[in-house]
């Protein structure tokens, strides 16, 4: 006679399948509750997983290019307070020179003078500033400083000079040695390179052009009114009298007429600065952006995964007490 | 007359009883064991003084449902092993959002490139721009080294189940025969049976077949494709393995075997013929299409990324000709060598200070003689310009960065793999369907009990009437 049976197997497949299921629904629930992510990223994003991808990559190329900008913002600083350096000095200097004529006591020359050759010196010195090992005022070549030493270019100036009687010869003189293309200066003054401007990357399309070097119009008339003024009492070409004065007070003007055209680089540099601070901001903004969307993307929701975990807990503890009250009733434990 | 009739009914019930008893005894003892066929026992009413004969044992199965769990079985083993091939290959290759992957490294190399032109006078960062791109040439040489890992894997795979199946197929070969002589001898072959149920469901998993049968309990094993494996005599199924697979080695080239079924072979356009559907099938597809296609993906990127540092335009001071900063082994890359390129992506000897280069060319260029001015940052924008360039792989698909790129390859890997794995959820469902249909029709213990107590009592009442014949026939020896 067939009857109707279930087999004893048919039971255990059952309960062992369901087992397994609620099991690997445990451990996926409990490995997002203690990682705060997602389990199966693929799996979870689908088709954004590229998006993905795009986020990560414009995280970190965002963060190096932060990095960038706030580096060349620091950079562009020191290159103002230098350049600031550069300015006060002369704007010093006018102030002694102005004002001398022949009369002046000799005394008060001598000063100025002397005055002129410390202006060289600090001027120099300014223009050689280097920030975290980096020459600032040398074009690309930033691992060699950007001027020789004050003592040598006065040196060779004084050597061009030699032979002049008046203030005219001296500036004339002085102007040639700065002034010639491929001349002294641009051979032995001037010891950076020439071929460009300094180019920072600070973001995708954008780039911080830092054109302001030691060879600019600007810095040269700068010194070589400090030069003029540092010769007037050099005793190798010992002037006196008259041309010491004129050629004291030709500085003073020369210092008074090219300081507009010092402001302008130093206006043309805090233009770069501003474009710098701007991609700053900017970059800072897209990268908390950026982030907030990547957390929306991978982040497990800490509420749905803790009630998740609840339910399925209760499911395991009452798949467990169903499979042992199933385990009793078999005829074979009430056949004893 | 009656009296000794009587005696021959009582014993054929204690014969009948005690055959159920065995029968019952054999249910229980395999109640737990898979394959077994519920016996029971077949009575009828002896033909000339009634009592009990035994017609036979009857094995229970329903053969339409293991036919169907079978195929269903088939089916689902081939996608495991589809989807536990395709889950590591991702992981080999980095899943998505993750730290190594492939386009974790190219982001990197990225930013580091950035970071140099930020100050390309800092060695530092030289160094580490240097450094990410080892990392990403390694992360190329070893997506290939996984990828030809997996098919060496393949291979062997197939070569382990050629085996198995030629040993499974000599089984029910060799059952077979044994069935139709017990048929024809009359004898119990209940358990013969179990075993021939238990080897064809190996040869199931690895290739899907349909029973036929044929005379005195034989079975015909044939393929769902129409391969016959057995009928009569099993045939041998052939296969060579490579136990080392290069990138351009494929079935097409000749360079791998496929089967051969008794010397010939299973298939000329593919390896597998017509065995396909189980396990078999996918392994091959594993070695001679998916992997095949990863390898394709891969060198594709691989590719990519040689080109975009070799281009004159980018790096003036390489020649026409010359290798740009990633060399295919050291030489420059040629079209028509796109196998296998991932494989052999290696940073330009100049410009890697452990093979003899320097780092200053990472600055002024793959073809500098000499380091130019320390802070020029052409090149440097010239390199990050190109590897955000947007370039079409030259297998297809939309341009985009390279880091994209990288990024949708690898993800390609993983919807393939989410894909696999939603058609074996599937597939598990509908197998664990019929399987449970089919375990239900297994040992029930409680059954089997209550037969028992029914054979206690027919037992005992058997006893009772021989005991009472034997009084009967006392009373008449007094007389």
């Amino acid at each position: 006679m067939t009857m109707a049976s279930i087999g004893d197997l048919s039971r255990q497949f059952i309960t062992q399948r369901h087992n397994t299921q609620i099991r690997q629904e445990l451990d996926r629930l409990t490995r997002e509750m203690s990682t705060g992510k997602v389990a199966d990223l693929t799996a979870h994003l689908g088709a954004d997983q590229l998006r993905l991808g795009d986020i990560d990559r414009q995280l970190a190329v965002d963060n190096a290019y932060l990095n960038v900008a706030r580096n060349t913002g620091q950079l562009l600083s020191v290159m103002q307070v230098a350049l600031g350096k550069v300015d006060t000095t002369g704007t010093d200097l006018a102030a002694k020179l102005i004002g001398i004529n022949p009369e002046t006591p000799p005394a008060q020359q001598i000063a100025a003078s002397s005055a002129g050759a410390m202006a060289f010196a600090d001027m120099v010195a300014a223009l050689n500033t280097s920030f975290g090992g980096t020459t600032l005022f040398g074009g690309v070549a930033t691992d060699a400083p950007a001027l020789a030493s004050a003592d040598i270019m006065l040196a060779s100036i004084r050597a061009a000079a030699i032979g002049s009687v008046s203030a005219a010869d001296v500036t004339a003189a002085v102007d040639a040695w700065f002034d010639t293309p491929g001349g002294s200066f641009e051979t032995i003054g001037y010891l950076g390179n020439v071929s460009g401007p300094v180019r920072r990357g600070i973001d995708a399309d954008q780039a911080a052009e830092i054109a302001a070097r030691a060879d600019a119009p600007a810095i040269r008339d700068q010194l070589k009114a400090a030069a003029m003024a540092a010769l007037a009492t050099d005793p190798a070409l010992g002037l006196g009298g008259v041309p010491r004065a004129n050629l004291l007070a030709d500085a003073g003007l020369r210092l008074a007429a090219t300081a507009e055209s010092l402001a302008y680089l130093r206006a043309d540099l805090g233009l770069t600065e501003q474009r710098v601070e701007t991609a700053t901001a900017q970059l800072a903004a897209r990268s908390t952006a950026y982030g907030i969307m990547r957390n929306e993307m991978t982040s497990a929701n800490p509420y749905t995964t803790a009630s998740g975990l609840q339910a399925v807990q209760i499911q395991l503890e009452t798949h467990y007490a169903v499979t042992a009250r199933m385990a009793n009733l078999s005829l074979v434990g009430y056949l004893r | 007359m009656s009296l000794s009739s009587s005696f021959s009914n009582a014993l054929s019930g204690l014969n009948a009883s005690s055959r159920m008893a065995e029968v019952i005894s054999s249910n229980v003892a395999n109640a737990l064991t898979e394959g077994y066929g519920r016996r029971q026992v077949e009575l009828s009413v002896r033909y000339p003084f009634g009592g009990v004969q035994i017609d036979g044992i009857a094995r229970l199965v329903d053969r339409g449902l293991i036919a169907d769990r079978r195929m269903s079985e088939s089916r689902m083993a081939g996608q495991q092993d589809m989807v536990r091939s395709l889950t590591r290959l991702e992981t080999l290759l980095g899943a998505a959002g993750g730290d190594t992957s492939l386009a974790a490294r190219v982001t990197k190399l990225e930013q580091a490139l950035v970071s140099s032109a930020g100050d390309p006078s800092s060695s530092i960062r030289l160094a580490m721009a240097g450094d990410r791109l080892s990392d990403l040439a390694d992360a190329l040489r070893d997506g290939q080294a996984s990828i030809r890992t997996l098919r060496q894997e393949a291979d062997r795979s197939i070569a382990d189940q050629v085996k198995t199946l030629n040993t499974s197929l000599r089984e029910v070969e060799e059952l077979n025969r044994d069935i139709a002589k017990g048929k024809v001898t009359g004898s119990d072959i209940s358990s013969l049976m179990d075993r021939r149920q238990m080897a064809v469901d190996r040869i199931a998993a690895i290739v899907p077949v349909r029973e036929m049968d044929r005379q005195n309990g034989v079975i015909a094993l044939v393929s769902k494709q129409g391969a016959i494996l057995i009928d009569g005599p099993a045939v041998t199924v052939g296969f060579t393995a490579t136990p080392t697979i290069m990138p351009d080695m494929s079935f097409v080239s000749g360079a791998l075997s496929g089967l051969t079924i008794n010397g010939d072979p299973a298939g000329p356009a593919h390896g597998i013929g017509r065995l396909d559907g189980g396990t078999l099938g996918v392994a091959f597809t594993l070695r001679d299409n998916k992997l095949v296609s990863a390898q394709a993906g891969l060198d594709a990127v691989a590719r990519d990324l040689v080109e975009r540092f070799a281009d004159p335009a980018t790096d003036p001071t390489l020649t026409l000709g010359m290798a740009g900063l990633l060399t295919d082994g050291g030489l420059a890359f040629d079209p028509l060598n796109e196998v296998g390129l991932a494989g052999r992506i290696a940073v330009n000897a100049a410009v890697d200070p452990d093979q003899g280069g320097d780092l200053f060319r990472l600055r002024d260029g793959v073809g500098a003689v000499a380091p130019g001015p320390v802070g020029d940052s052409t090149r440097l924008d010239a390199w990050v310009a190109a590897l955000g360039a947007p370039r079409a792989l030259s297998t297809g698909g939309s341009p985009a960065s390279a880091a994209i790129l990288a990024a949708s390859y690898v993800s390609g890997i993983g919807a393939e793999r989410l894909a696999a794995e939603e058609e074996l959820t599937f597939t598990t469902a509908r197998w664990s369907v019929l399987k449970q249909a089919e375990l239900a029709q297994g040992v029930d213990t409680d059954i089997e009990m209550q037969n028992l107590l029914l054979l206690e009592q027919s037992y005992a009442a058997n006893a009772r009437v021989l005991q009472t014949l034997d009084l009967l026939i006392s009373t008449l020896m007094e007389i």
